[in-house]
């Protein structure tokens, strides 16, 4: 039974066989090779490292996200609390306008009252009734 | 006796409205800045997720390459030896071809933590961008003087003291969250941020290493193959020639994104961890403006570079 790679020995392979892949590829796009099954042997070394070096990554890739997989979990629930929080900070400064609003249309009935104006009181009224129950 | 006694706010709460709107309009130019730096993050989302979604194409591209290859280039060894115990079997490049529905999961990962680090840069905005003035002061005051209960005079001093004082107590709670936010949030954002950087760094750049390989390969054994060809093709040398100059620029434009990339996360993490120790600071003293600013150039340098490789 074949040993299982541990994940440091992942991601130190998958750099290995990337870097080794890459380093034969630069040798054979910067030399001309005459040797036609040195060329073939040396191509598909760097093939097969690419390939390794391939899986490898990948595995790593999943590996790596599941190491880190709490930091994100707290972050994305303090930005759920931060979220709320900005809501209902924003909610308080509407409350607060709202109830100015009315404590405004309550004194506006006031003053219509006072003018004796028939119209000026069915305003008011309409102006109370926005703000209590918004337009 | 309003009217008689009372000729406007007395000097000491005129001194102590100046300064309370002298710092809030400091305030306010800060509290926009980490609005303009969450704009700024959140500008990156489309890149980031462009980038993401690099990571299961770099590997159906690898794929494609690894499987137009000449059959008979394939396994290895070309010549074979004499089979023995020491000898390997071939090497199988089309056995071997990597999952690319993994790849796809990767893919999926990593736009769904990028969208963590962007959304909390847009909380932290949320909480900076929420308006503390509260509007209704000033009409209240004038239907106070229509009721006599002020002088028509004071109703503007009224109302702008009111909604000084109501706002002081509104930036207040929202100081207090936004110190909470940058400090929860720092050690999980410099872990996630740093992650995030290293795989770029590593896993990233080395599928993009590996794809680069083999589109190299792959180019150089057909040109060699069409060379030992007669009469030779020029036609087609000069068009698999464009077409490989191409492919290669394009990953090579794509390692220096995944560079830029890890800068930006790094740069994420780094700006809220001087955010920390700004608001450790007493709050008159904190420099948000500068603190955010600091970050938002070579950022947007980075954004550039993803933006001029994935769009």
């Amino acid at each position: 039974m074949a040993d299982t790679l541990s994940p440091s020995q992942i991601t130190s392979l998958a750099k290995e066989y990337t870097q080794f892949g890459a380093t034969i590829n630069d040798f054979l796009n910067n030399n001309d090779v005459a040797d036609d099954d040195l060329y073939k042997g040396l191509s598909k070394a760097a093939e097969k490292c690419a390939s390794i070096g391939m899986n490898l990554s990948i595995a790593d890739a999943k590996t790596q996200f599941a190491d880190s997989a709490e930091a994100f979990r707290q972050l994305l629930a303090i930005t759920t609390d931060a979220n709320k929080e900005a809501d209902s900070l924003k909610n308080e400064v509407a409350q607060i306008s709202r109830a100015l609003k009315i404590a405004a249309g309550m004194l506006g009935l006031v003053t219509a009252l006072g003018s004796g104006n028939p119209s000026n009181v069915t305003k008011a009224l309409g102006d109370l009734h926005d703000a209590i129950w918004g337009s | 006796m309003i009217g008689r006694y009372y000729h406007g706010p007395p000097r000491i709460v005129i001194l102590a409205l100046f300064c309370l709107m002298l710092t809030g309009c400091t305030r306010a130019v800060s509290l926009q800045s980490i609005q303009e730096y969450a704009k700024t993050v959140s500008t990156a989302s489309a890149s980031f997720d462009a980038i993401a979604a690099d990571f299961e194409n770099t590997c159906l591209e690898y794929r494609e390459f690894a499987i137009s290859a000449p059959s008979d280039l394939r396994t290895l060894p070309v010549t074979q030896p004499t089979p023995s115990a020491t000898n390997p079997s071939p090497y199988d490049l089309v056995a071997h071809l990597p999952d690319c529905g993994q790849a796809a999961d990767v893919s999926q990962q990593w736009k769904l933590r990028n969208s963590i680090i962007t959304g909390y840069v847009r909380a932290l905005a949320a909480i900076a961008g929420v308006d503390t003035k509260p509007s209704g002061f000033d009409t209240l005051a004038s239907r106070l003087s229509d009721v006599g209960a002020i002088k028509q005079a004071q109703a503007k001093p009224f109302a702008d003291l009111a909604t000084s004082i109501a706002s002081l107590l509104i930036r207040g709670r929202q100081d207090a969250l936004l110190r909470k936010y940058v400090h929860e949030a720092n050690a999980p954002l410099s872990a996630a941020a740093g992650s995030l950087a290293v795989f770029a760094e590593t896993d990233y750049v080395n599928v993009l290493v590996n794809d680069r390989t083999q589109i190299d390969r792959d180019y150089q054994t057909s040109l060699r193959h069409r060379v030992s060809q007669k009469p030779i093709d020029m036609m087609k040398i000069r068009d698999e020639r464009a077409q490989w100059v191409l492919r290669r620029g394009s990953v090579n434009q794509r390692i220096a994104a995944a560079g830029a990339y890890a800068d930006t996360v790094r740069r994420i993490a780094q700006t809220n961890a001087s955010l920390v120790q700004e608001t450790d600071k007493p709050e008159s003293a904190w420099d948000l403006f500068t603190t955010a600013k600091e970050s938002l150039s070579p950022i947007i340098d980075n954004l550039i570079v993803l933006n001029k490789t994935f769009h």
